[in-house]
């Protein structure tokens, strides 16, 4: 044990924390080294006024708990983030519905038993004319381009994420209304 | 995962249980607005920061998570309290809105209470000339009996860090207390 090493461990020997090997080595230090033995009463005497600083007067915890019974039931009801988000949401589960419904269009011709007409009939009408443009394997790839595109759908895959809820429910009020202004913009 | 008596309360209330919040403010308000005073001097500011404290426990019961003691949570909560008003207790000391020294005048001869007060008002000037970070490492380890791993979770650095820390907390309240 030398004179830095002493007053390094000071703080943990004066609180009573130290191991015993250590705390015996310490004694051993302080019994032979007058300026660290200073130092060790010094600190123990500084530890002790800051122990006697107490407040001029305790505190009630019965008027407390009444005054935040009273502050609790006045706080205003907290809407749950998930019934917040539900207004946003919905434009991208319509979406979604929309776009169900178009894969279903695009794929009738391929779930159609009757055999693939060929590019020439299909173009007689306009209608068919827009199916055969878009075949069914890229419409699917086109169409989840599009919603992958769609910055409310991107919110909503982000939302869906396990660690991201977490954090949405451990968000305090200013956080959640950033967020949700990033969403609505 | 330490389950103490604590957290069981902790996840009661977050079950609904409105009496086990009571009986966790019951405990540990005193105590908080302890640590709360030493670092502001001020009972009316240490008594509204223990108030906003358990509010915020209260509102976002839903977040908490036992991964600590709750003694731990509720002084993380409060030090997320205490520097948000940061700039409000600061300016309470520059002018002065501050109470007593805690000595009352019948605590013994006058001397003894004068060299007392005298003591005492160098210990809560050297506090108020630490950073907070060191103040509260100081107050929650050595005040409120926390062990270095809690302590260093609440003020989120490692245990080696928090003893320096402390170390360098006690060279300074010495030299400010007994100079």
């Amino acid at each position: 044990m030398n004179c830095s090493r002493f007053r390094e461990l000071l703080f943990e020997y004066v609180h009573g924390t130290l191991p015993p090997t250590e705390r015996t080595a310490m004694e051993q230090h302080s019994a032979r080294c007058p300026d660290c033995m200073g130092q060790e009463v010094r600190t123990r005497q500084a530890l002790q006024a800051l122990d006697n600083l107490t407040p001029p007067r305790p505190f009630d915890p019965d008027a407390g708990l009444a005054s935040l019974r009273s502050r609790i039931a006045a706080e205003p009801d907290r809407i749950p983030w998930w019934d917040r988000l539900r207004p946003l949401l919905w434009p991208a589960v319509a979406t979604a519905a929309a776009a169900a419904v178009a894969v279903t269009l695009l794929y009738e011709p391929v779930q159609t038993p009757s055999p693939r007409p060929d590019a020439g009939v299909a173009r007689s009408s306009d209608a068919e004319a827009g199916k055969k443009a878009a075949p069914a394997d890229d419409g699917l790839d086109n169409l989840v381009d599009l919603v992958e595109e769609l910055p409310l759908f991107e919110e909503f895959e982000l939302f869906s994420q396990h660690e991201t809820l977490a954090e949405l429910a451990a968000a305090d009020d200013a956080t959640l209304d950033q967020l949700l202004a990033e969403v609505g913009g | 995962m330490d389950h103490d008596e604590d957290v069981k309360l902790m996840l009661a209330f977050q079950q609904g249980d409105e009496r086990a919040f009571d009986g966790l403010y019951r405990k540990h308000a005193p105590s908080l607005a302890r640590y709360f005073w030493r670092l502001t001097f001020s009972t009316p500011l240490s008594e509204e920061m223990v108030q906003e404290t358990f509010l915020k426990i209260h509102r976002y019961k839903a977040s908490y998570q036992p991964r600590a003691g709750f003694k731990t949570y509720l002084y993380m909560v409060a030090r997320s309290i205490l520097l948000n008003n940061w700039k409000g207790v600061r300016n309470a000391r520059q002018e002065d809105e501050l109470d007593g020294d805690g000595v009352a005048a019948d605590d013994g001869p006058l001397d003894d209470v004068l060299s007392r007060r005298e003591t005492l008002r160098h210990v809560q000037d050297a506090l108020a000339e630490l950073p907070e970070r060191q103040a509260s490492a100081l107050l929650l380890v050595r005040s409120e009996g926390m062990s270095y791993e809690d302590a260093a979770r609440a003020l989120e650095m490692s245990v080696p860090a928090l003893k320096s820390l402390l170390n360098r907390a006690r060279n300074q309240l010495i030299e400010k207390v007994l100079p």
